[in-house]
C-alpha cells in the first residue's frame, strides 16, 4: 500500500531496458528523501531500521488492534488472535481469514482467497535486497516476514546498499507490531466490547481505509474502474462467493488490459517497477 | 466456534500460501524479471483487490433489515468521509466502529 515508486524511465537518455543494474539507477539519481533515508553517519543497522519504520510501526499496532477485536468479536478463542497474526502476517487476507474461520468455510475457499490475495508478493522477491541479509536462518526470517510494508521500506533507489541489521529490524520491528497490536487488541474487544453489537465493524472500516488509502497512493482510475467492474460483475453473478469471483474477474479484466496495451504498442506504465533489484 | 484442529489447519494452510508466493520469486528471479504481464500485474492486482475487498464488505452488510443495515450504512459513511478528510487511519477507524455500535445498541 506504501509502495514508493521511482520514475526512473523517465529519466533523461536512461531508457527503462538500459536501466537493468541497480548502480545505474541510483547513480542518476539526487538524494532521495522520504521513506528511503540513506544511512546517517555512524548509525548502526538497528537503528536506522528503528528510524525508517518506526512510524509505520505504530500503523501496525493500530491495525493489529483491529484484527484482534473482530477476532473477539466473532467469538473466536483467545489464542486465534496471537497465532494468526504470528504465522500468517499478510495484512489484509487475515481480516478475511478470521471471517472465514468463523464461518468453518472450506479451505479449498481459504487457499483459493489467499492465493489471489497475496499474488502480489510474486514479484516483491525481484528486487527485495535479500542477498545482503547473510545465512539461512536469516534469509528463511527476511522472507517469511516480506509483507508489504517490509518491501516498501527496504526497496528502492539505493537498496542494494541496506545492511542487514537494516532489513531485519524492519521486518522485526512490523511484525512484533502486528502481533503485539493483534493481542492487545483481542483483550481489549472482549473485556470492554464484548456483547455489543457492531463491533465487527472494525473490517468493514478497515477495507473502506484500505481502499481510499489504496487509491490515492496510485490514482490508477483504469484498475480502479476494472476492480469496481469485477465487483460488480460478481455481485450480480455469483452473490453467494462474491470476493473469489470479484478477485478472478479482475485478473482476467487485468490480463486483457495487458494484452491490449501491448497491442496498441503503449506500454507506458509498464517496466516502471522493480528495476533496482 | 469451529474446532481448534480446523482452525489450526486453515491458519497454516494460509502461511504455507503467503510463504510460498514469497519464497518463489527469488528462484525464479531472472524469468520474471523481463515478463511485462508479471510487471504490469504487480503494479495493478493489489490497487484493484483492495477496491474488490471495498465493494465485499460493503455488500456483506446485513440489508435484510433497517436495524443491521442502517447502523453499518452510517459506520461506513463517518469512517470514509473521515479518512477523506483528515487521512487518519486510527481516527476514522474508531469514529466508523463508535457510530456503528452506538446505533447498533442504543438506537435501533
Amino acid at each position: 500500500m506504501y509502495q514508493e515508486r521511482t520514475t526512473t524511465a523517465s529519466l533523461p537518455f536512461v531508457t527503462t531496458s538500459e536501466v537493468t543494474s541497480p548502480a545505474t539507477a541510483t547513480g542518476a539519481l539526487p538524494v532521495i528523501s522520504g521513506e528511503h533515508v540513506h544511512t546517517l553517519p555512524g548509525e548502526s543497522g538497528f537503528r536506522e531500521g528503528l528510524r525508517v519504520a518506526g512510524f509505520m510501526c505504530l500503523g501496525f499496532v493500530v491495525m493489529g488492534m483491529g484484527l484482534g477485536v473482530l477476532v473477539s468479536s466473532y467469538g473466536l478463542a483467545w489464542w486465534v488472535a496471537p497465532v494468526l497474526s504470528a504465522v500468517v502476517f499478510a495484512g489484509s487476507v487475515e481480516f478475511l481469514l478470521v471471517g472465514m474461520i468463523a464461518a468453518a468455510a472450506p479451505l479449498s475457499l481459504i487457499a483459493s482467497t489467499t492465493l489471489i490475495m497475496n499474488a502480489r508478493h510474486l514479484v516483491y522477491g525481484i528486487s527485495y535486497p535479500l542477498q545482503n541479509v547473510r545465512g539461512g536462518f536469516a534469509k528463511a526470517l527476511a522472507v517469511y516476514m516480506l509483507c508489504d510494508e517490509a518491501y516498501a521500506v527496504n526497496t528502492g533507489p539505493g537498496s542494494k546498499n541496506y545492511r542487514q541489521g537494516r532489513i531485519l529490524t524492519v521486518s522485526i520491528l512490523l511484525w512484533v507490531s502486528w502481533w503485539g497490536g493483534s493481542t492487545l487488541g483481542y483483550f481489549v474487544g472482549a473485556a470492554f466490547l464484548s456483547n455489543l453489537a457492531g463491533v465487527d465493524f472494525v473490517m468493514t472500516g478497515m477495507f473502506i481505509i484500505l481502499s481510499i488509502d489504496a487509491y490515492r497512493a496510485v490514482k490508477d482510475h483504469v484498475t480502479a474502474s476494472l476492480a469496481a467492474a469485477a465487483s460488480i460483475t460478481a455481485i450480480i453473478l455469483y452473490p453467494q462467493s462474491m470476493l473469489l469471483v470479484a478477485l478472478l474477474a479482475l485478473v482476467c479484466f487485468l490480463i486483457l488490459r495487458h494484452l491490449v496495451q501491448g497491442r496498441q504498442g503503449a506500454c507506458k506504465n509498464s517496466t516502471q517497477e522493480s528495476q533496482y533489484a | 466456534m469451529p474446532n481448534t484442529g480446523y482452525i489450526l489447519t486453515a491458519i497454516f494452510l494460509a502461511a504455507g500460501i503467503t510463504f510460498a508466493l514469497r519464497l518463489i520469486p527469488f528462484g525464479i528471479k531472472s524469468a520474471l524479471k523481463g515478463n511485462a504481464l508479471v510487471e504490469n500485474l504487480s503494479q495493478w492486482v493489489p490497487m484493484g483487490a483492495i477496491i474488490c475487498l471495498g465493494f465485499y464488505v460493503l455488500v456483506s452488510i446485513d440489508y435484510s433489515s433497517a436495524d443491521t443495515a442502517i447502523p453499518y450504512l452510517a459506520g461506513s459513511v463517518t469512517t470514509a468521509g473521515l479518512h477523506l478528510w483528515r487521512g487518519n487511519l486510527a481516527l476514522s477507524l474508531v469514529a466508523g466502529t463508535a457510530v456503528c455500535v452506538i446505533l447498533s445498541n442504543w438506537v435501533f
